[in-house]
């Protein structure tokens, strides 16, 4: 029998890894997202994309996890019940209110892509009018301050469906993670 | 519970900001520009959790409508059309400000025609700037 020495802090590590998955499932798949992106060189327009699934593909993650207390790999899930048959309505209802979720969480993606687009042209526009020469003396024009205005807008609004996008997944999986941990 | 609350809380700021970065770097080429969003970015949660507050105990005041800024939405929206395709969206951003405010300043006035029956040709002459 092969005994592997210990270095001492990974114990604690994989005890932080354990009690803290609500945390480190999501934080890990963003990371890995971006990484296996920008080793493959893409541009950044592609990783946006990749990033932006990101609510989703986790409540993704919360379904298979309750699929799979439905098939019955975790037993501390079934202890919260009283019977076999509650265990699994519940687990059935919670797919279903998981995939209503996921049309919510696609929508808001949907909506997040369209705030990206009109912040991507409202710095095209800035860009190309600010290239423009103006004429000594001359009445500024709100157009350039405008585009600004507007992107700053598009920014607080694009925050706002982030946050409630991964709210949702997060807080979603989190839940799953308690009922079958 | 608080300890679970407040990690699920620091997750979802964390995954918004990252995400907010990797978006804004596609978006806006100009470093400075995209710091300065950043900022808002960051300062959004934290701002729109007062602004909650603040509607809870005050009655907020409608920014005036300006007709020049929703005209640069619209160039805005046609041009999006144009590189992205897709269908322009109606009604759009300054086209909803556009509605609340009149909304806001047609209440303010049917409110004041109650008051004083003597603003109720002016309430009906707001009514019909919509």
């Amino acid at each position: 029998m092969q005994t592997v020495g210990h270095l001492g802090w990974e114990t604690g590590f994989v005890t932080f890894l354990r009690t803290h998955l609500n945390v480190v499932i999501p934080v890990a798949t963003l990371s890995a997202k971006i990484l296996v992106r920008v080793f493959s060189r893409e541009d950044f327009a592609e990783v946006m994309r990749s990033v932006t699934n990101l609510p989703l593909e986790l409540l993704l993650i919360s379904m298979s996890f309750m699929l799979g207390a439905l098939a019955g790999i975790s037993d501390s899930y079934f202890t919260r019940f009283a019977s076999q048959s509650d265990a699994d309505l519940f687990a059935a209802l919670a797919v279903i209110v998981i995939f209503f979720l996921c049309l919510i969480t696609n929508l808001l993606t949907k909506f997040l892509r369209f705030v990206f687009g009109k912040l991507f042209i409202a710095f095209k526009q800035y860009r190309e009018l600010s290239a423009q020469p103006t004429i000594p003396g001359a009445v500024p024009d709100i157009a350039v301050a405008g585009r600004i205005l507007w992107a700053m807008a598009y920014c607080i609004i694009m925050a706002l469906v982030l946050v409630l996008s991964f709210g949702i997944s997060v807080i979603t999986l989190a839940y799953v993670l308690h009922l079958i941990q | 519970m608080l300890y679970t609350a407040l990690t699920l809380i620091g997750t979802v700021l964390l995954l918004a900001f990252v995400s907010s970065y990797i978006i804004l770097r596609a978006a806006i080429s100009e470093p400075h520009w995209r710091r300065m969003m950043l900022f808002f970015v960051i300062m959004t949660p934290v701002v729109s959790v007062i602004a909650f507050a603040k509607v809870l105990f005050s009655r907020p005041k409608p920014i005036r409508y300006n007709a020049e800024l929703g005209r640069i939405e619209d160039e805005i929206e046609s041009e999006r059309v144009r590189t992205f395709g897709g269908k322009v969206v109606y009604p759009s951003f300054s086209e909803r400000w556009k509605m609340s405010y009149f909304y806001a300043v047609e209440k303010s006035a049917v409110t004041a025609a109650r008051l004083d029956p003597a603003l109720s040709n002016f309430s009906y002459k707001i009514s019909n700037l919509r």
